[in-house]
C-alpha cells in the first residue's frame, strides 16, 4: 500500500445509484433505513453489500414504508448516528410529513432521491415532480448531472448537513443517471475521513438524561425556532461554496450552487438542471458555432435558491428559456416560477423576459431537437405568450383499443 | 446549537396514564397438547428437546406417559392433525419425537425417582397398557405394587394384540424391565376368578385392587355356520401368533370386520403368505381402525370389500367354506353416530374361501369384576373394562387417572398439581394459526420418516417404520411454532416503543411496566406465537 492516500484512489465503472451507495459507504454511515422502490432499490442493495464488510458498527433497518424509514432515520440521527436513506417518487411523497420533521428537529439526515414521475398514471421514469413538490420542507436540495457528481455530492452533503444542522436531499434523474454507468473516481477512505470526520452531534438523545424532543412549544418559541431554521438555510449557500472549495483542493473537482456555461456576452440563456442541463450544453455549443449569443445556467442547488448567483450569471441577458421537468398546477413550471421571483427585484429595463417550457415529463427524452425548438420559440416570440409551452406534447386523437371495436358475430 | 423544541431533562412522561387497553402474558393451550390422548405437555417437551435437555424432556413426558417408546410407535397421533405447522411445510413429527425420547430413555436405562414404599400395597389385575400405567404411577406415588396377569407373559394387548411390525417386542421388553427395576412385582398365570380371588388378595395383605382386565371376549358374528372349524377367532389367533405359534392357514381367507383386529389379522396373514379379503359392512370412512393401519394395509395389497356383510357360511365338499354375502347401503345415523348399514334385498352373492376370520373386536367379558372392593368401597376399574380404552394411549391415561384417584383417596393428599395442565383436564383457549404471526416463520418441509416400502414388508414381521435421526428430531423441534407458549424469544421487549417490557432475571420472565405501557399493542402484534393478549385496562 502506498503511503499517499491519494494513490489509494480507485476508478470504477459505476451507475449513479452505485455511486450514491459508494458515497454513503465512504461517509461511514451507521444507520441505513429504507424501503425499496424502483428506481432507487439498487442504491440500498449496493450499500448493503458494501456495508457487509464495514468494520464500524452499523445497522440496516427494514421497514414497511418510507414514512417509517424516515421516522427511524430521525430517531437514529437524534441518537447521534450518521444516517442514510434513499427513495423515489411515491416513496418521497409518503415521507412528506417527516421531511418537515427532520428539518424542524434540525437533524443532518442525508436522503438520496432518484427523480421519478408521480402517479397516476403509473410511471417509473425520470421527472422532477417528486422532489420539487418537497420544495418547502426545509431540506437542502441538490440536483446532480453525472455519477461522479452523485458520489461527490453525497459526501459533501454529510459535511454540509452536519455543519448547518439541516437535512440534505441529493437528487439524480431516474435511469438517465441512476442506471447509466460511467467511469467514477472513488476517493480513498482515509481522504474522505480527513474531509468528513465522525459526526459530533451538538444535541442528542441520552438514556441517562431523558428529554422529550419535538414536543409542544408555545407561539413565541415556535416562531423563534422557525426563524432559526430560515437563518440556517440562509447560511447554506456560502457554506456550500466553502465546502466545495475544500473539496476541489482535495479532489480536483469543483462544484458550485449555480454553474454558468458560455454565458460570456450571452443574450439568451437556457436555465435547466440535471440531465436536461447536460443535453442543453450540446445545444449551446451547436448554436454558438452558428453565431447565436446563447449560454446555459445550470441550477445545482435548488433549495436554498441561489438567487444572487443566478442574477450575476444572467447579467446582460435579454431572454431566458427555462426548461422544466416539474409543474405547479394552476401556475407554471416550478423552476420557471422560481426564476420569475428571483428576477422580480431587478429594474424593468434590466429584467430579462422569462419563457417557460415543459420538457421530458415521465421519462420522455429531452432531446437536443426539443431544446433547439425551445430556443427557436424564445428567439421568435417577442413576448412570452403563452407563458408555458408544452414541448412536443404530441397529442393524438383518441383511438379506442381494438377489443372495444365491435366485430361481426361469428355466427 | 440550533434552536429546537426539547424538554430540559424532565422526568420521563408516564405514558402508561394514556392506556385504556393493556397487554398481558397468558399462554394458550397449543393444539397438540389439547389433542393429546394421554395429556402430555407436548410443546414444553419439544422446547426441552430443542435445547437437547433430553433427560428433563423424558421426566416431563413420563409424568403422564410411562411408555414413550411404545406410544411413540403405535399412538394414532391426533396431536399432529391440528398442528398449526401443517400450513407451512407439514405438521411437526410429534410421534417421532416421542419415540426418540422413549428410545433415548431405554438406551440410557432411565428410571424415574421412586419414593420409599409407604405400606399401602395395591394389587393391579391385568398387565395391559392400563394396568401397567396404573402400576407405574402407583409406584411413583409410593405404593408397593403387584401386577397379576393371567397369561404367562406380561403386556396384555401390547403383546398379544399389536403385531410385531408395529411394536417390536424388544421395545416392549425394555419398557417392562423399567417397571421391574422400579420394584413392581409381577405374578403371572394368575387369572382373577379362576386361580386368584379377593380372599387370596386380602390374605396377601393388599388393601386395594385395581381392575384393568380389558375386554377378553370376541364379538360374535351371529350367523349360521359361526361354529364351523374353519371359522377362526381373530383375537385368539393373533394371541397364538404372538406366542410364537405359526398356524396352518393357507389360501384365500375372509376377514370379517373393519377395526384394528381385522387390519392386524389381515396384515399378519399377508405376511404368512395368505391372501386376505377384508369384508366390512360399512364403507371406508366409517372404519374404526386407525387410518394409518388402513392405509398401510392397502399399500401392502390387502383386498377390501366394503358395504358387504356375511349372511351365512357352510362347508363345501372340497374342504373350504362358501360364504353368502349381501350388499349393503348406508342409511340414517345410528347410536354410534355412523350411518347404519342396511342390506339390499336380492343382492346376495357367494364367495369361496379356505377360512373365515371373525375380527369384529371384543366385548367385555361378563363376571370378573366384583361389585365391591376389599374395604367395601367401589372397585376401581380402568382401561377397556372401564370403557376408557380404545387406544393404548387412552388406556394409559385411564390407568394413570385411576392411580392418582386411588392414591389420593387412601393417602388423603392429591398429587395431581405436579401434572401438566393438560393431564389435569385444564384447557384454555386453543391457539389458532391465524393468531400467530406467520411472518416470523419460514415454510420448512416435514422430513419423511423412514418406512419400508410395500415389497420390503413381505414375508417377515420386522418393524415397518424407522426412526428419524437425531438431527431431524432437533430440526423438527426448531420447526415447531410453540403455539400460544412464551418461549422467551424477547420480541416483545425489542418492539416495545416505550421500553416498558423488561426481562426479570430473578423470575425468568418478562414483565410489563404499567407506568410506561401506553397500550399500543405492538407487542401483541409482534409476538410470533400468541402468548401476549390485549384487554381493557380495567378488565383485570
Amino acid at each position: 500500500m502506498p503511503n499517499d492516500p491519494k494513490k489509494r484512489r480507485s476508478s470504477r465503472i459505476l451507475t449513479g445509484n452505485q455511486a450514491a451507495a459508494w458515497a454513503a459507504y465512504l461517509a461511514r454511515v451507521q444507520v441505513v433505513s429504507a424501503y425499496p422502490i424502483t428506481p432507487q432499490t439498487s442504491i440500498v442493495e449496493t450499500l448493503a453489500e458494501l456495508l457487509s464488510r464495514a468494520p464500524w458498527p452499523h445497522r440496516f433497518i427494514n421497514l414497511e414504508s418510507e414514512h417509517s424509514a424516515m421516522a427511524s432515520c430521525i430517531g437514529a440521527s437524534l441518537a447521534g448516528a450518521r444516517v442514510f436513506t434513499a427513495t423515489s417518487s411515491q416513496g418521497l411523497l409518503l415521507m412528506h410529513e417527516l421531511l418537515h420533521w427532520a428539518s424542524g428537529a434540525r437533524l443532518p439526515v442525508v436522503l438520496v432521491n432518484v427523480n421519478r414521475a408521480v402517479a397516476p398514471g403509473w410511471n417509473i421514469w425520470a421527472d422532477q415532480q417528486d422532489s420539487l413538490s418537497q420544495r418547502d420542507t426545509g431540506f437542502v436540495q441538490i440536483y446532480c448531472e453525472t455519477a461522479q457528481e452523485v458520489l461527490d455530492s453525497v459526501i459533501i452533503a454529510y459535511r454540509l448537513a452536519e455543519d448547518v444542522q439541516l437535512p440534505v436531499m441529493v437528487n439524480l434523474d431516474a435511469f438517465f443517471l441512476s442506471h447509466t454507468a460511467e467511469p467514477v473516481e472513488i476517493p480513498s477512505p482515509e481522504e474522505v475521513e480527513g474531509f468528513l470526520p465522525a459526526r459530533k452531534p451538538v444535541f442528542r438523545l441520552e438514556v441517562e438524561r431523558p428529554r422529550a424532543f419535538g414536543g409542544l412549544i408555545g407561539p413565541e418559541g415556535y416562531q423563534r425556532i422557525r426563524e432559526d431554521l430560515a437563518r440556517a438555510m440562509d447560511s447554506v449557500l456560502p457554506r456550500m461554496d466553502t465546502i466545495g472549495k475544500g473539496w476541489e483542493l482535495s479532489f480536483g473537482r469543483s462544484y458550485s450552487n449555480v454553474e454558468p456555461y458560455r454565458m460570456q456576452d450571452a443574450q439568451l440563456a437556457l436555465v435547466a438542471s440535471s440531465s436536461v442541463a447536460a443535453n442543453s450544453r450540446g445545444v449551446v455549443d451547436d448554436l454558438r458555432s452558428r453565431g447565436v449569443a446563447i449560454g446555459l445556467v445550470r441550477i445545482r442547488t435548488f433549495r436554498p435558491f441561489p438567487k444572487e448567483e443566478i442574477l450575476r450569471s444572467l447579467r446582460g441577458v435579454r431572454r431566458v428559456a427555462i426548461l422544466d421537468r416539474g409543474f405547479s398546477w394552476g401556475r407554471c413550471g416550478i423552476l420557471h416560477q422560481e426564476m420569475q421571483s428571483a428576477l422580480y427585484g431587478l429594474a424593468e429595463v434590466d429584467r430579462p423576459k422569462t419563457y417557460g417550457y415543459i420538457i421530458g415529463l415521465g421519462g420522455r427524452d429531452a432531446t437536443p431537437e426539443l431544446i433547439q425548438e425551445a430556443v427557436q420559440q424564445t428567439l421568435h416570440r417577442e413576448n412570452p405568450e403563452p407563458e408555458t409551452v408544452w414541448l412536443n406534447a404530441n397529442r393524438q386523437a383518441y383511438e379506442p383499443p381494438p377489443r372495444w371495436v365491435s366485430t361481426p358475430s361469428r355466427r | 446549537m440550533p434552536e429546537i423544541a426539547a424538554s430540559g431533562g424532565a422526568p420521563l412522561p408516564r405514558t402508561g396514564l394514556w392506556r385504556y387497553l393493556e397487554p398481558y402474558y397468558q399462554d394458550l393451550t397449543p393444539p397438540c397438547n389439547n389433542a393429546c390422548l394421554t395429556g402430555e405437555d407436548i410443546v414444553t417437551q419439544i422446547r426441552l428437546v430443542q435445547e437437547k435437555r433430553f433427560q428433563e424432556a423424558v421426566e416431563l413426558l413420563m409424568r403422564v406417559n410411562p411408555f414413550p417408546a411404545i406410544l411413540g410407535r403405535v399412538c394414532p397421533h391426533p396431536c399432529e392433525t391440528p398442528c398449526n405447522r401443517k400450513a407451512m411445510g407439514g405438521a411437526v413429527s410429534i410421534r417421532q419425537m416421542e419415540r426418540f425420547l422413549g428410545d433415548w430413555a431405554i438406551n440410557q436405562e432411565y428410571c424415574p425417582g421412586i419414593p420409599k414404599a409407604n405400606g399401602l400395597p395395591v394389587a393391579v389385575i391385568g398387565s395391559g397398557p392400563a394396568g401397567l400405567s396404573c402400576a407405574f404411577y402407583l409406584r411413583t406415588l409410593g405404593h408397593p405394587v403387584t401386577v397379576f396377569e393371567k397369561e404367562n407373559l406380561a403386556g396384555g394387548l401390547l403383546r398379544f394384540g399389536i403385531p410385531e411390525f408395529r411394536l417390536p417386542r424388544n421395545i416392549l421388553e425394555a419398557e417392562l424391565s423399567r417397571l421391574e427395576r422400579m420394584g413392581i412385582q409381577f405374578e403371572l398365570e394368575k387369572e382373577f376368578g379362576k386361580n386368584l380371588t379377593l380372599k387370596d388378595l386380602t390374605s396377601s395383605g393388599f388393601s386395594e385392587v385395581v381392575f384393568a382386565v380389558g375386554l377378553g371376549k370376541s364379538r360374535p358374528l351371529g350367523i349360521p355356520g359361526e361354529n364351523l372349524p374353519q371359522v377362526v377367532d381373530g383375537v385368539q389367533w393373533l394371541k397364538g401368533l404372538h406366542r410364537g405359534q405359526r398356524p396352518s392357514v393357507r389360501g384365500r381367507v375372509a376377514v370379517i370386520g373393519g377395526g384394528n383386529t381385522a387390519m392386524d389379522c389381515a396384515r399378519c396373514l399377508l405376511r404368512l403368505g395368505v391372501t386376505p379379503i377384508v369384508i366390512y359392512r360399512r364403507s371406508k370412512p366409517q372404519m374404526p381402525a386407525l387410518p394409518e393401519e388402513i392405509r398401510e394395509a392397502e399399500e401392502e395389497g390387502v383386498e377390501f370389500r366394503f358395504l358387504t356383510a356375511p349372511v351365512s357360511m357352510d362347508t363345501v365338499p372340497e374342504g373350504g367354506l362358501r360364504i353368502v354375502l349381501v350388499r349393503m347401503k348406508l342409511g340414517e345415523r345410528d347410536s354410534s353416530g355412523r350411518p347404519k348399514p342396511i342390506p339390499i334385498p336380492g343382492s346376495e352373492e357367494e364367495l369361496s374361501v379356505e377360512f373365515v376370520f371373525k375380527a369384529l373386536g371384543e366385548i367385555v367379558e361378563e363376571g370378573p369384576l366384583p361389585p365391591k372392593n376389599l374395604q367395601g368401597g367401589q372397585v376401581i376399574p380402568c382401561g377397556d373394562c372401564a370403557g376408557k380404552g380404545g387406544t393404548a394411549a387412552q388406556a394409559i391415561r385411564s390407568g394413570r387417572e385411576a392411580a392418582y384417584a386411588l392414591s389420593s383417596r387412601i393417602q388423603g393428599v392429591s398429587p395431581a398439581p405436579s401434572l401438566p395442565a393438560q393431564a389435569r383436564g385444564i384447557v384454555l383457549e386453543v391457539a389458532k394459526f391465524k393468531q400467530l404471526n406467520a411472518s416470523y416463520f419460514n415454510k420448512e418441509p416435514r422430513p419423511p420418516a423412514p418406512l419400508l416400502s410395500p415389497p420390503e414388508r413381505a414375508g417377515h414381521f420386522r418393524e415397518l417404520q424407522g426412526a428419524l435421526p437425531e438431527s431431524d428430531i432437533l430440526s423438527e423441534a426448531a420447526r415447531c411454532f410453540k403455539c400460544g407458549t412464551c418461549n422467551l424469544c424477547g420480541n416483545c421487549e425489542i418492539f416495545c416503543p416505550d421500553l416498558a417490557i423488561r426481562w426479570e432475571a430473578g423470575k425468568g420472565r418478562y414483565s410489563i411496566d404499567e407506568d410506561f405501557c401506553k397500550g399500543c399493542g405492538v407487542c401483541v402484534e409482534e409476538c410470533p406465537r400468541a402468548a401476549i393478549h390485549m384487554r381493557y385496562a380495567d378488565a383485570q
